[in-house]
């Protein structure tokens, strides 16, 4: 019987076999590790929105406070995009020609909605919940970067499930007191303020799969 | 224990479990019955993609589009222009509206997502629901998003527009208002609705020429007649089940036919605990296994035709007892009496109802005779228990006639040319009419026929004219229940096409202008106590939807309409009940002797003497449900059947005409037959033989069957074998074997616990199932201990189990935990549709249920335990237990199944690779895969409506994923939010998952069992709770409540 054995000339080409593996597993290692990054393919993500509205005019220069428009985001899950009559409220008097509120003033006349294009989008299958992480210390900056600073809104953070769960196993890097919670650019006095409002505010952030995902 | 040890030996899950049979073998030793568990690309493959029920689609994740962030396409957000008061977005919110069927309405309670409606549940203050909710009011929400719902005006079948309709209907008019409404028939459903009512008198005043039919298959018109010959015209009998005692349901099923069953149900559930001491004690007598009659201590399967024997039998006996009873009608002959277990059943009865005068009620269901009701008013009145037990209502005599003679007569009318013009409001004649009466025959003789339906239906092909209906979630009604209880129907959406409610369509076809809001609130005002006069002069208010909230109700600008907004809010009138006539007496009445047939022992029955009793089987209904896939597939109570009826046959008539489930059979009676499987069912009569209405159709859409869309329609017609003179039962069948096949997908041996061998069977029934005697657990409280039913492993410490891959720890504060009462739970099925629209669960089709891939959550096992002929049974919910030492996390490979620290089994769908390993190893055999993407029906732009009933707070799974019950995560979450906005603790009862929020007679408990105080932890710590296969040491942190029956030793040993 006779026993399989490797021609010769397969000795020639171990070589560049071994090199393609070994090249091969580092291209996928960059793939993995870059490639499919949300820091890659996300953070940055600036889409161009059908009014050039400008947080930093809003909320940096005239200070208007982010619950002013984001109403309920206290209350509910959804921290929702304002109602065209929430921007009437002030543009019904100030700049009632400006080119630039014309998709406003349409929106106003024929009660169809502003198409705004959503910036922070996460997957279908995450339940995330404004209201759990506003009331318990975790401000808006945390998660939306300085928006006072942003002309267009723009993705801060990676909002990747491992980007959640850094702050999920050590939450106190990341609390401030409620009253503070829209502020931009509040900074901890105290060093061990983080520590301390865990304990107060009872945070004990779970990291079961079942806290984002149902 | 001896006792539970002979029972032991004889629980059995069907038949060919009993018979050892190969096909149960196959069950036991693979997951699935098919080896070749993926074939796809056959035609019924095909026909599977069509049937998918009502679930979604995955948006628009049309590949890998990287102009929005990450892999997934750009989304828009679309805010309001201007945002209602008191809307947040992304909350749901609850709006009370009302379920009208069969001339009753039942209150609801609608959760609606940003404007559109999810989920229904029953509303608690409304008398006739209670908070839970029957099996057709929540799945009524699938037929609101239903594809094949009829969306355009049809001209002989054609489509047209209301152009070319207003032009005919002026013409017609034109005639009709000349003539008075000369040779105009209107036929309608009973309606429960007041406005509808009145609108009905001022359109029969405008043309007074003009008749007006009600028709329903399942009516109850021998209930009122039988009332009104023992109470007089005008009357109703309303039972009061929490003082009754004793219960004699009497062919029929109190607990879910009768328009008061949640009530009914509730009450029965309430004095169902054996820790109090005692119990009601339910009999059941009957020719159908019933909910009641799997409920019930003692059944009794007696053929239809007897029950009237039976209950003289029962007024002699109670005469002999000493109880006063007017009748002059003898007892029948004692031949009778011997055959079968009547005897003794009767002098048992007899017995006990005479003992317990005053707290005794026997109910009699729909499908028997007037006669038969007036009698069994008679025995509760001598038996003292008017006024108690049972009380009579004073209603509006009833001038119409019975409603099948009624039809009749029409019918007649219509082929001896006396009608020119039939308008037809919701009813569907030419399916639900008796055979005899060859109604679509009948309308092709009438000139002008307007038919107005939620589908272009069997009738709707024959009607000169289709006009689409308003779905009642979608259009202002109101009703009263079945005590008189007056509710709003409000709209929870506009239409979502052109379409006319019956009220809009007789307002049209009178000319008039005003709306059925306004004429709604009119009447809900005017029974509030309104002064109708004084809302003539006033604008009527125009934000009623916004009142939801006490603050919008106070914020009304008079006092009309802040009594209207309170009572839209509330969804009832208070003090609307139809008031006790506390002077009914009883007439005096005699009954006709019982028919000598009736009288003849089953043994002596031949073929072409057997009787066939048409039913509901609580899932189509007369076949206005059989588009809805959801209902098509839930496994009947009983016979665990989905998607087919069957004529159901007693072991001994099967064996006596030797045929075998799923033969074809041709039933012929008086020169016309029809054809159907056989499926053998123990606890059937012998010689009766029991077939459920409603399936068959010819024209129900892609779920339910169309001839025009060539889909199979499930199920057979019967209505060729049915007459008009005997609705519900006739006498004297020919059974002829064909020898033709069918296969009927009957869930009943699919998940079989039993995995070791057959050989284990009675002896690991009881690792699942526990039953004992009243008297028994009385005697031996711990009579469910597992210990005394298997090997039992050494208990570790609580909350701490050594696992394969480390100990895990329940450290949170709260600990979820279920307890579901076997001794309540009555099979309805309410529970698995509260599941599948809360949790968005796929309708797999027939082809998959017979590959045993049915999708539910949640199942109920049910076993039968006795003799073949009379068996008990026992119904099980089995959904996933949240093992707290659950197998299948222990061999997941990816980690898609783990525990939570609050002690849920979580599923994690995005994870999940879908290899089965934790199908294959859980013990309960709780995890559905999705073998097919079910939700691939989406695609196509009709059928996007679908989508709109999904649960937003619930994945939709793909396929490849594994998926089970969650314990309504969401539920869990939401709670929790409100709690937290509030800021207050948890609340034992914040958190109802679906299946306990609907169960009506609280048969499953949900709380934290870290909390002593909550409902569970109460009940999880009497002597009678057990985990299913305690041996495993699973600690399960669903546990079951062990079945007690209330025994009556007189039956005992019979």
């Amino acid at each position: 019987m006779s026993v399989f054995q490797f021609p010769p000339w397969t000795n020639k080409i171990k070589f560049l076999v071994g090199l393609a593996v070994a090249g091969g597993g580092f291209y996928a290692f960059l793939i993995v590790n870059f490639g499919f990054s949300p820091a890659t393919t996300d953070v940055g993500y600036q889409p161009t929105q059908p009014v050039p509205f400008s947080h930093a005019l809003h909320v940096g220069e005239l200070g208007v406070d982010c619950r002013y428009c984001h109403t309920t985001v206290e209350q509910a899950t959804h921290s929702p995009i304002p109602a065209t009559q929430t921007c009437m409220n002030c543009h019904s008097k100030i700049h009632t020609e400006s080119p630039k509120l014309a998709p406003v003033r349409e929106s106003w006349k024929t009660g169809n909605p502003i198409e705004w294009v959503r910036v922070h989008d996460l997957p279908d299958y995450a339940y995330f919940n404004h209201a759990a992480h506003v009331t318990k210390g975790v401000g808006c900056v945390s998660c939306h970067g300085r928006v006072d600073q942003m002309e267009v809104v723009y993705q801060h953070e990676p909002l990747s499930m491992g980007w959640c769960l850094d702050c999920h196993k050590a939450p106190e890097q990341h609390l401030r007191p409620v009253e503070h919670i829209t502020a931009m650019d509040w900074k901890p006095t105290d060093p061990h303020l983080g520590t301390k409002l865990k304990e107060l505010y009872n945070v004990n952030p779970s990291l079961d799969c079942s806290t984002c995902h149902r | 224990m001896s006792s539970i040890k002979s029972k032991a030996e004889n629980y059995w899950r069907s038949l060919d479990e009993l018979a050892e049979n190969s096909e149960f073998q196959g069950y036991l030793h693979r997951e699935f019955k098919d080896v070749n568990v993926d074939a796809p690309g056959s035609v019924s493959r095909r026909r599977f993609m069509q049937l998918m029920g009502a679930s979604l689609a995955l948006s628009s994740a049309s590949g890998c589009i990287l102009e929005g962030p990450g892999m997934w396409a750009k989304e828009k957000i679309l805010p309001h222009t201007r945002r209602p008061a008191g809307l947040v977005p992304g909350q749901t919110k609850s709006y009370a509206t009302l379920f009208n069927l069969g001339g009753f309405s039942q209150g609801l309670s609608v959760t609606s997502y940003e404007g559109r409606p999810i989920k229904i549940e029953g509303n608690p203050l409304h008398p006739a629901s209670l908070g839970a909710c029957s099996t057709y009011a929540q799945a009524s929400i699938l037929g609101l998003y239903d594809p094949d719902r009829s969306q355009q005006i049809l001209q002989g079948g054609k489509p047209s527009d209301a152009k070319t309709f207003d032009k005919y209907l002026s013409k017609l008019l034109g005639k009709l208002k000349a003539n008075g409404g000369q040779n105009l028939r209107v036929l309608a459903e009973p309606s429960a609705s007041v406005t509808l009512a009145k609108v009905k008198a001022d359109f029969l005043s405008a043309f007074p020429k003009a008749t007006w039919t009600e028709f329903t298959t399942f009516n109850r018109d021998n209930v009122d007649e039988g009332a009104q010959i023992a109470f007089g015209a005008g009357t109703r009998v309303r039972y009061n089940v929490a003082k009754a005692e004793i219960i004699v349901n009497l062919d029929g099923d109190f607990l879910t036919e009768h328009p008061e069953a949640l009530r009914h149900t509730k009450e029965w559930g309430d004095n169902r605990n054996p820790e109090a001491g005692k119990m009601n004690r339910l009999y059941a007598v009957e020719s159908h296994f019933s909910s009641s009659g799997v409920s019930s201590d003692h059944r009794l399967p007696l053929r239809h035709e007897q029950l009237k024997p039976f209950l003289l039998a029962l007024q002699g006996a109670l005469k002999a007892h000493g109880v006063t009873i007017e009748g002059p009608e003898a007892t029948p002959n004692s031949g009778f009496l011997k055959a079968h277990k009547i005897a003794a059943w009767v002098k048992a009865l007899a017995k006990d109802l005479a003992a317990n005068q005053g707290k005794s009620l026997l109910t009699v269901g729909y499908r028997q005779p007037a006669e038969v009701h007036a009698l069994a008013h008679r025995l509760n009145v001598a038996l003292g228990n008017l006024g108690k037990t049972l009380s009579v209502l004073g209603i509006a005599a009833k001038t119409n006639s019975n409603q099948y003679r009624a039809i009749k007569t029409l019918a007649s009318d219509m082929n001896t040319g006396k009608v020119d013009t039939l308008l037809i409001l919701g009813a569907n004649p030419a399916y639900s009419a008796t055979g005899d009466l060859k109604f679509g025959e009948a309308m092709n003789k009438v000139k002008n026929k307007i038919h107005l339906g939620l589908y272009a239906n069997e009738t709707a092909a024959l009607a000169t004219w289709h006009l689409p209906e308003t779905h009642a979630l979608a259009t202002w009604s109101d009703g009263r229940s079945f005590s008189g209880t007056y509710s709003v129907a409000q709209p929870l959406l506009e239409p979502l096409y052109k379409s006319h409610s019956q009220i809009e369509l007789l307002l049209k076809l009178m000319g008039r202008e005003d709306s059925a809001y306004a004429l709604v609130r009119a009447t809900a005002l005017t029974m509030a106590g309104g002064n109708p006069a004084a809302l003539e002069a006033e604008k009527a208010d125009t934000a009623p939807s916004a009142a939801n909230t006490d603050t919008a109700v106070a914020a009304a600008p008079n006092k009309n309409d802040r009594t209207w907004r309170k009572l839209v809010q509330d969804g009832i009138v208070p003090n609307t009940d139809y008031p006790v006539k506390t002077d009914a007496t009883l007439q005096s009445f005699s009954i006709t002797p019982p028919n000598s047939g009736s009288l003849n022992s089953h043994d002596n029955l031949k073929n072409g003497e057997y009787e066939i009793t048409f039913i509901d089987d609580g899932k189509v209904y007369d076949g206005r449900f059989a588009n809805n896939g959801s209902l098509q597939e839930l496994p009947d109570f009983t016979t665990k059947l989905t998607w087919d009826n069957a004529a159901l046959l007693s072991p001994s008539t099967a064996k006596t005409l030797k045929v075998n489930d799923g033969q074809m059979i041709k039933l012929e009676i008086g020169g016309q037959s029809v054809t159907l499987p056989v499926y053998t069912l123990p606890g059937q009569p012998t010689g009766s033989i029991a077939v459920a209405l409603g399936y068959g159709r010819e024209e129900a859409g892609h779920v339910g069957g169309s001839a025009k869309l060539s889909v199979a329609s499930p199920g057979f017609d019967v209505s060729a074998i049915r007459r008009s003179s005997s609705a519900f039962q006739r006498k004297g069948v020919t059974i002829t074997a064909t020898g033709a096949d069918y296969e009927l997908a009957s869930t009943q041996n699919h998940h079989a616990i039993d995995d070791t061998g057959y050989q284990e069977r009675e002896r690991r029934a009881h690792t699942l199932i526990r039953e004992t005697s009243l008297a028994e657990y009385q005697k031996d409280p711990g009579y469910v201990d597992s210990t005394k039913y298997e090997h039992h492993l050494p208990v570790i410490d609580k909350y701490k189990q050594e696992q394969l891959f480390g100990a895990l720890e329940y450290k949170a504060d709260h600990q979820w935990g279920m307890s579901i009462d076997l001794s309540k739970c009555n099979g309805c099925n309410a529970c698995i549709m509260a599941c599948n629209t809360e949790n968005i669960v796929p309708v797999a089709g027939k082809d998959q249920v017979l590959k045993g891939r049915e999708m539910q959550w949640l199942r109920l096992d049910r076993y039968f335990a006795g003799d073949e002929e009379d068996p008990t049974i026992l119904s099980q919910p089995v959904a996933c237990v949240h093992c707290e030492n659950a197998p299948c996390e222990q061999v997941c490979p990816v980690a898609a199944t783990l525990h939570t620290e609050e002690g849920l089994n979580d599923m994690v769908y995005n994870r999940c690779v879908g290899t089965r390993y934790c199908l294959n190893n859980c013990p309960l055999k709780v995890r559905r895969f999705n073998y097919h993407n079910y939700h691939e029906d989406l695609k196509t732009p009709e059928n996007k409506v679908k989508t709109m009933q999904f649960n937003p707070d619930v994945t939709v799974r793909f396929r490849g994923v594994m998926e089970k019950c969650t314990y309504c995560i969401q539920r869990i979450k939401q709670a929790k939010d409100t709690a937290r906005n509030e800021k207050r603790p948890l609340a034992d009862g914040d958190i109802t998952p679906a299946c306990a929020q609907t169960c009506g007679s609280d048969a499953i408990v949900f709380g934290d069992i870290n909390d002593k105080n909550s409902r569970v932890s109460k009940l999880r710590k009497l002597a009678r709770s057990y985990g299913m296969l305690g041996g495993l040491n699973l600690r399960p942190r669903t546990e079951m409540l062990g079945k007690i029956r209330n025994v009556n030793p007189d039956l005992a040993k019979v």
